[in-house]
């Protein structure tokens, strides 16, 4: 097994291509310059009381994440699709014969790869933020948050570790994803829907289900899991638990699509037993794990407040 | 073997030894590749089973030690470089990293080894393939349509590849849609077609079963003939000579001999074994034909 995992980490570093990948990633960090410098332009055009009616940046992630989750996660289905696409699979099934093995050895690799790159990334986002803003970042809006909270504001560290640390769950998500799926560009389309339409849909939805449904899409989580707090459409509904086991199921889920359709034909049943009755547990701790207090949420008062801002 | 309706490999059944190069032949779809994937489990068969010294190739734990095989040059990713690819396949099971420049330099490689795969021609790609199933020092290797791409020298050398093999006592199965290519180089043939066993045999005997008479010319040909025809052979006049069969060359010159007759030519004659090859496999094609009806 430490055989397969070590190749599979040859595998992935050999390929330029993962190189450039990870590369495209930093446009993440340039998505929160730009937003960061068209908030301070209007920041300064504003006068002091209507500088209180900004919303906080937060952590200085918004725009950059989700971007950096979808590379992320294209980095982990294209681990697959590549192997599908050139004919590679063939040779390293004939080396490594048992299939679950080569899918499952991947996981070492990706999630190493991805846990440091993440971590680079919501730091690197968080900082680059904090730079554009400047002096501004101190200045309490809305809320009673500063502009742009710094590292040592609370919940910021926690925020940015938990991101961070998602980015490998993303990648399995896309590693699952794609061995489902074959197909580069089907895999691509997938995980758009995942990551970033999804989140939109539900956020259009009605009311107890805009709730519900947003509270439980991939990029509400890290907010849920490290503040027990969410924010915007992504009203608290879950418990910290509750959210961290949102989060796994959808690896756990994906691979599990991904192993059943990796598997010999007649050799199914069993990743697909195990998978579900994971996704099962995951499932019960949500529904079981008392809301965080579905009451609150709705009602604090500086989330009812806030407007967004246009800079003119 | 079944892909949707169509019956791909059907009931066929063969072993193939050590020490000797044996080679797999068939038309075009005959079913080589898809058998070669079911050995190696790539495929699973309906039913029946494919076994490598006794055992399924998939409950093997480094299959690169006991098996090598090449099933398609096509089958790298372009962007990686030749050591790079034959690096990250010998770890995969466990094999020391000296054995990459090993093969390279056996199939002859060196030179490209840091260079990427997606440049290689077709040829380059058949010898890294090679090399890559050489990675393991395997007692069994497989080898589909091996010399596809490759150069004469290529060829020649693939050729003395396998025999080498073959010598030192590993058991070798090449296959092939080229019967001339397999008479040089492999003792033993399997022919398939349309997923069946068509024969399993040496080469030696398929190269008698095919033979054709013997043809003669002599001095005297009328007094011959009749000297033959008493002898129990069947003579046929072929072009002013004489198509002899039922009698091998040696008993032909005996009984000239005997009689006072100069023979001006002896040749025993036999079916090229392309010929062979395509009368085998129209077997198959009528057979699977009467069948359906």
């Amino acid at each position: 097994m430490w055989h397969v995992i070590a190749s599979e980490w040859l595998k992935f570093r050999s390929l330029r291509s993962n190189l450039y990948l990870l590369a495209s990633s930093l446009i993440s960090i340039l998505l929160c310059v730009g937003v960061a410098y068209l908030v301070s332009r209007g920041f300064d055009g504003q006068s002091a009381e209507d500088r209180l009616r900004f919303t906080s940046l937060g952590a200085g992630l918004g725009t950059g994440l989700p971007v950096a989750y979808f590379i992320v996660g294209a980095l982990g289905a294209l681990s697959i699709t590549h192997e599908h696409a050139s004919g590679q699979i063939r040779t390293s099934l004939t080396v490594v014969s048992k299939r679950q093995l080569l899918l499952f050895a991947k996981v070492p690799a990706l999630a190493l790869i991805t846990l440091v790159a993440g971590q680079i990334l919501v730091f690197g986002m968080h900082f680059a933020t904090q730079a554009v803003l400047g002096d501004r970042a101190e200045q309490v809006v809305g809320g009673g948050r500063a502009l742009g909270p710094s590292l040592g504001d609370p919940g910021v560290a926690a925020e940015l570790l938990t991101a961070g640390a998602i980015m490998p769950l993303i990648a399995m998500v896309g590693l699952g994803v794609g061995a489902l799926i074959r197909s580069t560009a089907g895999s691509l389309v997938t995980l758009v829907m995942i990551l970033l339409v999804l989140p939109i849909v539900s956020g259009a939805l009605p009311t107890p289900w805009r709730s519900r449904i947003s509270s439980v899409m991939i990029e509400s989580l890290p907010t849920q899991i490290a503040s027990g707090e969410g924010t915007g459409v992504f009203a608290l509904l879950l418990s910290p638990l509750a959210a961290a086991a949102a989060l796994i199921a959808y690896p756990v889920v994906a691979l599990t699509a991904g192993a059943v359709a990796t598997a010999v034909r007649g050799r199914r049943i069993r990743p697909l037993v195990v998978g579900g009755l994971i996704t099962a547990l995951l499932a019960t701790v949500i529904a079981i794990s008392p809301g965080a207090g579905a009451g609150s949420l709705a009602w604090q008062p500086h989330h009812s407040s806030v407007e967004v801002p246009v800079a003119t | 073997m079944r892909y949707r309706d169509k019956l791909a490999v059907d009931d066929l059944t063969f072993s193939v030894k050590p020490g000797i190069v044996t080679g797999f032949l068939g038309p075009n779809g005959a079913g080589k590749s898809t058998t070669m994937r079911m050995i190696l489990g790539l495929e699973v068969p309906d039913r029946g089973t494919a076994l490598i010294g006794g055992t399924p190739y998939t409950s093997v734990k480094t299959p690169m030690r006991m098996v090598g095989a090449l099933l398609d040059a096509g089958d790298v990713h372009g962007g990686r470089t030749a050591a790079a690819h034959l690096w990250s396949l010998a770890r995969s099971n466990g094999l020391a990293r000296a054995r990459v420049a090993e093969v390279l330099e056996t199939v002859g490689l060196t030179e490209a080894a840091d260079r990427r795969i997606g440049g290689f021609s077709l040829g380059m790609r058949q010898r890294l393939g090679i090399a890559a199933a050489l990675l393991g020092d395997p007692g069994v290797l497989m080898f589909d349509e091996p010399i596809n791409g490759l150069d004469p020298e290529g060829i020649r050398w693939a050729r003395e590849l396998m025999r080498r093999l073959a010598d030192e006592g590993r058991t070798v199965l090449v296959s092939s849609h080229l019967m001339n290519e397999m008479a040089l180089t492999a003792d033993h043939v399997v022919v398939i077609g349309r997923g069946r066993l068509i024969a399993d045999t040496t080469m030696v005997e398929l190269a008698e079963r095919y033979q054709r008479g013997v043809l003669v010319r002599a001095t005297d040909q009328w007094t011959l003939t009749e000297v033959l025809r008493s002898g129990g052979a069947t003579v046929r006049e072929e072009d002013g000579a004489l198509s002899v069969s039922g009698m091998d060359a040696g008993r032909i010159g005996e009984l000239a001999l005997a009689r006072g007759i100069a023979l001006r030519e002896l040749t025993p004659r036999n079916a090229s074994l392309e010929e062979a090859f395509m009368e085998l496999t129209e077997d198959s094609v009528e057979y699977t034909t009467r069948r359906a009806a």
